[in-house]
């Protein structure tokens, strides 16, 4: 008995701290060893500009885990809006208007999802998937699956400039999270989200309409995708409608790593905000301390699947 | 017991033999449109395409049944496919470069069935991760090689005929009957469709939950497997993220066949006319020249309609069946 306190004790405090935590120190010691320029000024930098729109994008994916549901539309959502964005910029309209024109293109992508997966129940698995597909399809017959050039200047700026030292991007994808997190944390409809995710019954009989509360939602994460888009078009100086291959399952996987639970509809926003920076900084190391691009997806897979094994495992003792 | 009478709409309803109807309706259309699409050697292309995502969401219906999902089918379908033309490649002989491919399949479905029956992970995310380490170890075992050359016995697989029928289609037929026998006629599928309905209930009537998960898994394993042989034979090459594409369509050909992905609705035929469907669509995509940039929006869109028309039809199922309760 007196030997079993002690440890119990310590697998508690290590269980408290959520295990993406505990991962990015192991990390970031390991590559500061493995790799000689990992800990400067340029690399980190570099890290949290690659990490900005990946974040944006990320907190979309959450919003849906948020309310039970998965979007794996938003990668070819994204690439749609850097299309649009491309298109309208060649054409010679300015730059705020084709900003304004990617958002609403996502917007409409989200709310097209939402009213099939809300209103008429098909299930967002499919929905998701089915109009990625479709969206995919209509950018690649519009450009004829080359990219669009979108040089302007002033755009090019939200993605290479910075104010005061600080990167642009940067800034924009803390606005949004800033955003997100008045709206998930500060309103009735935030509170509305988890109640979606958690009991929509109790949610019904509270006065509130689950069917418009998602379209919402959905159209939200549009916004989102929308606004990840601008950056992404920004950075590559480019629309095309491949940009978004794999961006949903990166979105996933930050969300999972973060420890967002998929089952019960909890879920928080910053979670996912060290997930993506877990993501981001993993990749980053792995390529300075030169392991193959090959192996990098193996070791995600792993980690991920250790990762989350430890979370639940650990929960369950707590629990019992 | 009185044998209730059933009309005509009935039927139909009940036993979603509409879906059938769909695909003749399809069959019909397209033969007016196209001269060349009612055909016997163009049946059995169609056969032909849809082997391999016959096998795949055959397989993969029992997971949905359980109310999991395999997320893992499409990375576990590269990496077996690069495996057996990595064996093939280094002189193992053909029989036991297949045993040993389906192997890796069915350890990948015991590393699903371990996560989700015995951590408890959530199926959806942790099939995902490990897909993710199935599609790593293809890309360190190929890099971005291709592995080509098979022996003419293997290209078999797919290329040859048993009388004038393709051999790669009566291999998923015959795979396709089995999983039918296992989780339609068995007392195993009753157990996974007791699992998918509610787990708690299936746990307390004395069901080894367990068991049932891990041996989903691993049926749906070794058709991700069984896929990327097949996959391999027809392409008679092996790329790392070969199976890719599958992995959504195995899944969306699951569910327009009326699979429920709340779990415990469904069946193993619905995968197949939900195979047909999507394969017919390319097919006739093909045919009539729409240009490939083109395709994944009909496809895309077909899809959704697909399951919408089919939620709308359960709800007019419940609404007749309340009405005649």
């Amino acid at each position: 008995m007196k030997n079993k306190k002690p440890r119990k004790g310590a697998l508690q405090i290590v269980g408290s701290i959520e295990p993406v935590i505990w991962m990015l120190a192991i990390i970031i010691i390991t590559f500061s060893f493995t790799g000689e320029k990992f800990l400067s000024w340029g690399n980190t930098i570099n890290i949290i500009k690659q990490a900005s729109p990946f974040l944006i994008l990320a907190l979309a994916e959450t919003m849906a885990v948020l309310v039970g549901q998965i979007d794996l539309s938003v990668g070819n959502n994204m690439a749609f809006c850097t299309v649009i964005i491309a298109l309208l910029m060649r054409s010679g309209m300015p730059v705020w208007l084709c900003a304004v024109a990617g958002v609403l293109t996502g917007a409409c992508c989200g709310l097209l999802n939402g009213i099939f997966i809300a209103r008429f129940k098909v299930p967002a698995y499919i929905t998701t998937f089915g109009f990625g597909t479709m969206f995919y399809g209509v950018g690649s017959l519009i450009t004829g699956g080359v990219s669009i050039p979108a040089m302007e200047d002033h755009f090019r700026f939200l993605a290479d400039g910075s104010v005061f030292g600080i990167p642009m991007v940067m800034i924009i994808a803390l606005l949004v999270f800033g955003v997100v997190w008045l709206l998930v944390y500060r309103t009735s409809f935030g509170r509305n989200m988890y109640g979606l995710g958690g009991n929509r019954e109790a949610l019904f009989l509270g006065g509130v309409d689950p069917v418009k509360a998602e379209v919402i939602i959905f159209t939200i994460i549009g916004v989102l995708v929308g606004t990840a888009g601008i950056l992404f078009a920004a950075r590559s100086a480019s629309g095309h409608p491949d940009y978004g291959k794999q961006w949903e399952f990166n979105a996933i996987a930050a969300t999972i790593i973060g420890g967002n639970s998929f089952s019960e509809g909890n879920g928080n926003i910053f979670k996912t905000m060290l997930g993506v920076l877990f993501i981001q900084i993993l990749k980053t190391g792995l390529n300075i301390s030169g392991v193959s691009p090959q192996s990098q997806s193996f070791l995600l897979g792993l980690i991920v699947v250790v990762a989350i094994s430890t979370d639940v495992l650990l929960k369950a003792r707590k629990e019992a | 017991m009185e044998k209730r009478k059933k009309d005509f709409f009935g039927i139909f309803f009940e036993t979603g033999i509409y879906r059938v109807g769909i695909l003749i309706v399809m069959c019909v259309v397209m033969s007016f449109i196209s001269r060349d699409f009612f055909k016997v050697s163009n049946f059995l292309n169609i056969f032909r395409q849809s082997s391999v995502l016959l096998v795949l969401a055959a397989c993969t219906t029992g997971c949905i049944l359980t109310h999991g999902i395999d997320n893992s089918i499409g990375g576990v379908m590269s990496l077996c496919g690069c495996a057996c033309g990595y064996f093939l490649n280094h002189h193992v002989s053909i029989s036991v470069a297949i045993i040993l491919t389906i192997l890796i399949g069915m350890s990948f479905g015991c590393i699903n069935g371990f996560l989700v029956g015995v951590v408890k992970i959530p199926p959806f995310v942790s099939t995902y991760g490990v897909s993710y380490i199935a599609n790593g170890l293809a890309l360190i075992l190929m890099g971005s090689d291709i592995f080509s050359g098979f022996p003419k016995e293997f290209r078999m697989l797919a290329s040859g005929n048993v009388l004038g029928f393709p051999l790669i289609t009566i291999i998923a037929l015959g795979v396709t009957f089995l999983m039918y026998q296992l989780f339609q006629r068995s007392k195993f599928g009753k157990q996974v469709y007791c699992v998918g309905a509610n787990y708690t209930t299936a746990k307390y009537s004395g069901i080894n939950t367990l068991l049932t998960l891990f041996l989903v898994y691993i049926i749906s394993g070794c058709g991700a497997a069984m896929g990327g042989i097949l996959q391999v034979a027809r392409q008679s090459a092996a790329q790392a993220g070969m199976g890719d594409t599958f992995q959504m369509t195995a899944i969306a050909a699951i569910v327009i066949g009326g699979t429920s992905m709340a779990g415990g609705e469904g069946s193993v035929f619905g995968a197949v006319i939900g195979a047909l469907i999507l394969t017919l669509i390319v097919n006739a995509m093909n045919l009539l020249g729409v240009p490939a940039l083109a395709q994944s929006i009909v496809t895309g869109a077909i899809i959704v309609l697909a399951v919408l028309l089919d939620v709308q039809m359960k709800k007019i199922q419940a609404a007749r069946a309340e009405a005649t309760a």
